[in-house]
Parts: C-alpha cells; sequence; structure tokens
C-alpha cells in the first residue's frame, strides 16, 4: 500500500470511528429508559390527552381530533374563533370600526 | 484468479481528485449538505414518531364526544349505561377536562378531572408525582409549565381560579409531575372531578366526552360503530384514529418539507446530470492518454469508481455524523419547529436517540450509487472508443 492510499484508509476510518462513537454515546445518554417510558405511559393511562407538543394544527389545544372542526382558524389564547363563517363568536373590530371622523 | 484491490489505481484516483480540488469539494460540501438535511428530517420524524408510539396504546381505546351543529358540547353521563350495555365494553366513565385560560400569563391550563382523587390514584401517583401531600381541601398535581407560569405569577402554594360567574375557587398545589413526564403534563392540571366541574360550571349531570375500554382490542371498531348507531350526534374515535391521525399529521408535515427539499435536490441532480452528459475534454483526452499507455476499459472504470466512491461514501458519512450531532446534541433548532406544534407551554422536550437502520440505508442507496453510476457510465463511454479516436 502506498502513502496516499494509507493515508486514506487513516481518513475512513476515522470518520467511521466518530460515527460509531456517536451512535454508542447517544443510545447510552439520548434514548428514553424503561422507567421514563413507564412514567409516561402511567400518565397517560391517567389523564387520557396525548401530548400538547406535537399537535400542530390547532394550536391552542391538543390533537386535532379532540378539537372542533372550527379550530383551524383558532385566533388568540381564549380558544376564541374567528372567521367569516363564524363571525357571529367574534366580531372584526376594523370592519365593525364606528367612523368617530364622520360623526365629528 | 484472485482479484486483489490495486492501491496504485486508488492513489491515481486520490491524485486525480486532487487535481480538480475545487471542483471535487464543492461537490463533497453539496453532497454532504443534502445528506445530512434528509437525514436529519428522518431523524426527527423517527424520534417523534417513537416518542408517540410509547404512549399512544395508553391513550382511551374509545372516546364518544357529543357534537351539536358541527361543535363540541357537553355530553350527557346518561349515555354511560347505554354504552356499558353493549358486548364487548368493560368500562365507560365519563371524563371531565379542559381548558382554563389563565388571562394574566396568556396560557391555557389542561385542566383534567379524575375520580377518588385523593384515594385510588395515591400509588399510581407515586411514581410520576414528585412532592406530593394529599392532606387538605382541593388539592391539585401541576405539570412544571404549570408550576412555573403559575410561580411567574406569584402563585407558589395555590391558585384562584375564576369561575364563570366570576368568583374565585382556590386549589392549593399538592404536587409536580415528574421531569421525564414534562412531553405530556407541562400544561396540565389534575384535581377532583368535583373541583374542575365547579371551575367549569358544569352540572353534575353532564361530562366533556366519554372513555370507553373494550375487553378485545380485536373488537374497538366493532364497539365503536354499535356506539356510533347508538348515538348518532357523538363523534366516536379510537386509538386507531389517533395513530392514524398522528401518521397524518407526520406525512403532511414531512411531505411539506420533501416538497421544499426538492428545491436543494435540483441543486445535487445538476451535479449528477452534468457528471452523465458527458466528460469535459481534458478528462477525455486523459482516458485517451490512459488508454494509450496501455490501460484496459477495466483499469480506466475501476479508477474512476474509486474517485466516484471515495467522494460519495466520505460524504454520506460525514452527512450522516453530522445529522446526528445536528438532531441529538444540537437538538435540530429550526427544523423541528416544523414537527412540533406551537404553545405558550410547549415543553422543549428532548429528541430521543433512536437508531434506525433503514433510514441509514435508505439515505445511502438514495445517493451514494447515484453518484457513483452518473460518473462511470459517461467514462464507460469514453473508454470503449480507440486512444487515438478519443485523443483527436
Amino acid at each position: 500500500m502506498n502513502k496516499k492510499s494509507h493515508k486514506l484508509l487513516y481518513l475512513l476510518t476515522f470518520v467511521i470511528a466518530i460515527f460509531v462513537v456517536q451512535l454508542v454515546y447517544l443510545q447510552d445518554t439520548q434514548s428514553i429508559s424503561e422507567s421514563s417510558k413507564k412514567k409516561k405511559v402511567a400518565f397517560v393511562e391517567l389523564v387520557g390527552l396525548p401530548d400538547l407538543a406535537i399537535s400542530t394544527e390547532s394550536y391552542a389545544s391538543r390533537h386535532r381530533t379532540l378539537s372542533t372542526v372550527f379550530e383551524i382558524y383558532g385566533d388568540d389564547g381564549t380558544l376564541r374563533e374567528y372567521s367569516y363563517s363564524s363571525f357571529a363568536t367574534s366580531h372584526s373590530a376594523i370592519h365593525n370600526k364606528k367612523r368617530e371622523i364622520d360623526e365629528k | 484468479m484472485k482479484s486483489k484491490i490495486n492501491f496504485y489505481l486508488i492513489e491515481y484516483a486520490i491524485n486525480a481528485l486532487l487535481r480538480q480540488r475545487s471542483k471535487n469539494v464543492f461537490v463533497l460540501i453539496v453532497f454532504t449538505l443534502l445528506t445530512s438535511l434528509l437525514t436529519s428530517i428522518f431523524y426527527i420524524t423517527n424520534s417523534i414518531k417513537y416518542e408517540l408510539d410509547t404512549t399512544v396504546d395508553a391513550l382511551p381505546q374509545i372516546i364518544v364526544q357529543n357534537i351539536k351543529a358541527g361543535r363540541h358540547y357537553d355530553i350527557n353521563v346518561d349515555r354511560v349505561d347505554g354504552i356499558l350495555a353493549i358486548n364487548g365494553v368493560s368500562d365507560a366513565s365519563a371524563r371531565v377536562w379542559g381548558y382554563y385560560y389563565f388571562e394574566h400569563a396568556g396560557v391555557n391550563f389542561s385542566l383534567v378531572g379524575v375520580d377518588q382523587f385523593e384515594s385510588q390514584y395515591k400509588n399510581s401517583f407515586s411514581d410520576i408525582v414528585k412532592n406530593f401531600s394529599f392532606d387538605g381541601d382541593s388539592k391539585m398535581v401541576v405539570g412544571e409549565g404549570v408550576q412555573r407560569k403559575m410561580g411567574e405569577n406569584y402563585y407558589k402554594e395555590y391558585f384562584n381560579f375564576v369561575k364563570s360567574d366570576g368568583s374565585m375557587k382556590q386549589v392549593t398545589l399538592g404536587g409536580v409531575f415528574d421531569g421525564e413526564t414534562t412531553l405530556e403534563s407541562n400544561d396540565v392540571i389534575v384535581m377532583s372531578k368535583d373541583d374542575v366541574r365547579e371551575i367549569f360550571d358544569m352540572d353534575e349531570e353532564s361530562a366533556t366526552d366519554i372513555v370507553v375500554s373494550v375487553a378485545n382490542p380485536e373488537e374497538i371498531t366493532t364497539v365503536a360503530s354499535k356506539i356510533k348507531l347508538l348515538n348518532p350526534n357523538a363523534r366516536v374515535i379510537t386509538n386507531e384514529d389517533l395513530r392514524v391521525s398522528y401518521q397524518n399529521i407526520f406525512n403532511y408535515k414531512a411531505g411539506l418539507f420533501l416538497a421544499l427539499f426538492i428545491i436543494s435536490l435540483f441543486t445535487f441532480f445538476i451535479i449528477i446530470y452534468d457528471k452523465a452528459s458527458g466528460l469535459s475534454s481534458e478528462e477525455k483526452r486523459e482516458i485517451g492518454i490512459l488508454k494509450a499507455i496501455g490501460w484496459r476499459v477495466e483499469d480506466v472504470l475501476k479508477e474512476k469508481f474509486y474517485e466516484s466512491t471515495i467522494i460519495s461514501v466520505f460524504a454520506y458519512l460525514v452527512g450522516v455524523s453530522f445529522a446526528l450531532f445536528f438532531v441529538y446534541v444540537l437538538q435540530a433548532p429550526l427544523l423541528r419547529e416544523i414537527f412540533v406544534g406551537y404553545s405558550e407551554l410547549k415543553t422543549t422536550f428532548e429528541l430521543p436517540f433512536i437508531f434506525d437502520a433503514q433510514t441509514l440505508f435508505l439515505v445511502f442507496f438514495l445517493s451514494v450509487p447515484i453518484y457513483v453510476a452518473a460518473t462511470i457510465i459517461p467514462s464507460w463511454r469514453v473508454a470503449t472508443l480507440d486512444a487515438d479516436e478519443v485523443i483527436r
């Protein structure tokens, strides 16, 4: 084997070693332990609700299958819905603003 | 005949790569970035799916909700008797839960009422609740996010819930859920059903929904359809629906990302196209000279194979290693926001590490063979011609 092939082999070995070390380290430190799993399962059994962080479309509620059909238009933290089809629930402050200049 | 690796060919391949250093470094960088981006998305999706799959089986098998005019309303607890009479149903209970908007902090708490709060659940609590004490009236157990928000608003030992009539309901803090359940419990407050009813002004005959357990999991769909027949205005959700919903959410989000990723993939395919469409005159002359000095077609192809393999395998290994570091050490900033929801009490959960060999193979076969083929095919076309024809 010549010099450059040696260097290539060392580099390849180094990169593979980094990869394997990462795998072992992450498996050891970042994987969910059995006790952690048990606690999560126990909690979900107790409460019966899916988690919050993963639910996306209905940002104010827990999961879209547990939300209403209008949830996608949810506007604020009070879960007040606003859309053209549900204007009876929340009016638009811009459209309904009184024309104070005209009145004056 | 024993085939040996010709290290002189490998050295020649390395020298050839170094002769066009800037071009090959550019290809390497682009290849690495694309591989790491694609692998990162797969890692993130796998981790979040694993997190969800861990708990999805613990969710209620069937949830029955009352729908009126497309909106969710309280359900009458009398319906529980009708559901219990269905063959196959092992248990049905009314749940009382909802969102309490804490206006001052602009957050929603999820209030969950539990039956026989202080006695039946004391034992199951011990594993998932730290520092709890259930002495006294009206206690609650909260998630860490709730405790933090309450603390920021000077509620350290109790909290005043504002009822619908404007009066206050003081509930003492009895405990905090373990940090390991943060993903699930961050915004949750668990208290007795009576307290939740009082806060939400729900009468004894009403509940938020009904959860049903089925003795034989194979019969869940049948029981769900029977419940639907019995209660035509009810929305019946099975845990399989929840699993499918999760899958749909991820497919949608991953699809959204991949649609944008296609733009970056164009860069890679332009490189592939450039390689596959033909060699430059310099490269052709090089092959012509090699053939003139006695190289066989086989030797030329081996050399090109070594060249392309060195670049693609290195880019793959570095890309995958970087993706591991980016996702699990740096916790995938920006990228994971594509998949994770929005909430004032969204927890900063850690992506759990999952080793998925399928992902690694998928990314490998999507990248390395394509690049190698794109390099070898045009070289083969030129190498099969006569040397003087190529040099001219």
